[in-house]
């Protein structure tokens, strides 16, 4: 569904009808991370509680490596049941590990918040391999709706690269090469730049209040010329996904100029936002409670946002990360 | 890479033609043509990853190449999205992809009527679906960026011609080299070349696999054979997309420019 800023009623149509949404210069900025199988089962050495970890945000990609990073704590259990009500996890303190199967240890480094829900750990393969090791010990982090097991090709998108996301930029999930194709071909720019999704929640109240994390965005020389230039004559920017439009507006000057390089998301959108990048949005249908809906009413008004969703109820679109999409222009 | 601004590595350098800046991904990179192949890059300046099974096997055949191992299985649909977030992260995108690793199937060989279902299986895990699926996942990002490549897949002339007893082989070469060919056409305007290449009866492990009673002195040296594609990669990668043939055999690549 397009839901445009002031105009009365929304208007639906299928994903292809994307190319009739959007004109020639209109630059559609897509997120090419790649996404991690993120969730970690294993146990804790010398308790033998059952824990699993989720990595939230790697510390050493400028190392190009996998070695470090910030992972939530979960108890016994998994995505089968809601995260809420899963069971608190062993506290882990400096020291601990854990062992995750094939072959993949973390070394528990340091506590980072009280709960011990949140720590930086240390990965380590024991064949020294742990590009491989994550790989065959990690799996999507995934949630109670959906029932079936993920893979971890289950959350690619088509520009899948880098691989920094550990939760997918699933807006891209829909859409397909014959689309993307057929946007450039009408004169829409096709803009990547690389943003690591993070966790949507943890389990942990006290934690699940300070999500979103912030979250990574690199943004290469070329693609930052290119969203200036079409910012500079007028055109709209379209951000794939609320993390894309997070990015932007976190990586812009106060005259909306993007800078080269790597920078941190810590902006959280809302209808105070004044937006100096992003003219519009490619994202799922988001219930109007939910955190997503308040970075989307930086874009379009709440109650109007409200009739849209309502209207998408109604009509059967599904919601969450597999479901329908809902594009919203300023 | 480093030691091409050594002396020795300058020679090396001209011997094997100028690859600096490129970014290779060589699949069966521990021995025969593709361990050819991914030394030859490294030698010419380019950056490669070079990917086998056999992790120990690999980086002994690699050392002191400056070629980045990454141990991994292309025929299992599950080591795919490990090998392609690794070459991206460590590569930052790929300009050649060389789809080199080949199973022959049974061996010895056999006719059809003896083949089991299972060995036709293991011929197009490896030689079809892994090059498709890891092409697939590679080309995303040089796509959403707007870079062309160039695809390389190993033909046979086992492709062409129904030689009996290697009918699994044959028919995933076959199957290869039409997957190459529409690939081909179907990205033309997205400037990636997809190109198949039968490089000519080499004295390699596969070969030998095949016909244990080979004469050595008949067969191609698999490191001649890869300086010789590294240049003749370099000018496909160079033509027009679409200009060039989407296939040649043992002779038509080498007499081509």
């Amino acid at each position: 569904m397009v839901v445009r800023a002031g105009a009365s009623g929304v208007r639906h149509t299928t994903v292809a009808g994307l190319t009739g949404a959007l004109r020639a210069r209109d630059v559609l900025v897509v997120n090419d991370a790649a996404t991690l199988p993120a969730s970690l089962s294993g146990r804790h050495v010398g308790s033998g509680a059952a824990v699993e970890l989720r990595l939230a945000a790697n510390l050493d990609r400028e190392h190009r490596a996998l070695t470090c990073w910030v992972a939530a704590v979960l108890g016994p259990g998994d995505w089968r049941e809601d995260t809420e009500r899963r069971a608190p996890p062993v506290r882990l303190a400096e020291g601990d590990v854990v062992a995750l199967g094939a072959g993949l240890v973390a070394h528990v480094e340091r506590r980072l918040h009280p709960s011990g829900r949140l720590v930086r750990v240390r990965l380590a393969a024991r064949d020294g391999d742990l590009w491989g090791a994550l790989y065959r010990a990690g799996r999507p982090i995934q949630y109670a709706y959906h029932r079936a097991p993920l893979e971890v090709w289950d959350q690619q998108t088509l520009f899948s690269g880098p691989p920094v996301a550990v939760e997918p930029p699933s807006s891209g999930f829909h859409l397909t090469w014959s689309l993307i194709f057929a946007l450039q071909r009408r004169g829409v720019e096709v803009v990547p730049i690389t943003h690591g999704t993070g966790l949507s929640t943890t389990g942990d109240p006290s934690l699940d209040a300070a999500l979103p994390l912030p979250e990574p965005t690199w943004v290469t020389a070329e693609a930052a010329a290119r969203i200036t230039a079409a910012r500079r004559r007028g055109a709209r920017i379209i951000a794939q996904g609320t993390g894309v439009a997070r990015a932007l507006e976190s990586v812009a000057d106060e005259r909306g100029e993007l800078r080269p390089g790597r920078a941190v998301s810590l902006l959280r959108l809302s209808a105070e936002t004044r937006l100096r990048v992003v003219s519009g949005l490619l994202t799922g249908i988001h219930d109007p409670a939910s955190s997503h809906a308040r970075l989307m009413e930086s874009l379009v008004p709440a109650q109007q946002l409200r009739g849209a969703f309502a209207e998408a109820v109604e009509r059967g679109y599904l919601g969450h990360e597999y479901g329908d999409l809902m594009l919203l222009l300023a | 890479m480093n030691d091409s601004t050594t002396h020795q590595g300058t020679a090396r350098q001209e011997a094997w033609g100028d690859a600096r800046g490129l970014r290779v991904v060589v699949t069966g990179g521990s021995a025969g043509l593709g361990l050819g192949l991914a030394r030859g890059y490294a030698a010419a300046g380019a950056r490669v990853v070079a990917i086998a099974r056999n992790r120990e096997r690999l980086e002994r055949a690699l050392a002191g190449s400056g070629v980045l191992p990454l141990a991994a299985d292309v025929s299992e649909k599950r080591a795919i999205h490990r090998i392609s977030a690794e070459v991206i992260e460590v590569l930052g995108g790929v300009d050649v992809l060389i789809h080199n690793a080949s199973s022959l199937g049974p061996a010895p060989l056999k006719t059809l009527l003896e083949t089991e279902c299972e060995e036709v299986e293991e011929a197009l895990q490896t030689n079809v679906l892994g090059p498709f699926r890891l092409t697939r996942a590679l080309l995303g990002h040089t796509l959403a960026h707007g870079r062309g490549a160039t695809v390389v897949t190993l033909s046979s002339d086992a492709a062409v011609n129904p030689y009996p007893s290697w009918g699994a082989y044959s028919l995933s070469k076959a199957a290869l080299d039409q997957m190459t060919r529409i690939w081909g056409r179907e990205l033309v305007e997205q400037g990636v070349r997809f190109v198949a290449v039968d490089p000519g009866d080499m004295a390699t492990a596969l070969h030998f696999a095949a016909l244990p009673d080979a004469d050595p002195d008949g067969l191609l040296d698999p490191e001649e054979v890869a300086r010789e594609l590294i240049g003749f990669i370099g000018r496909y990668g160079a033509a027009a997309p679409g200009s060039a043939p989407a296939r040649f055999s043992a002779d038509a690549w080498r007499a081509w420019a």
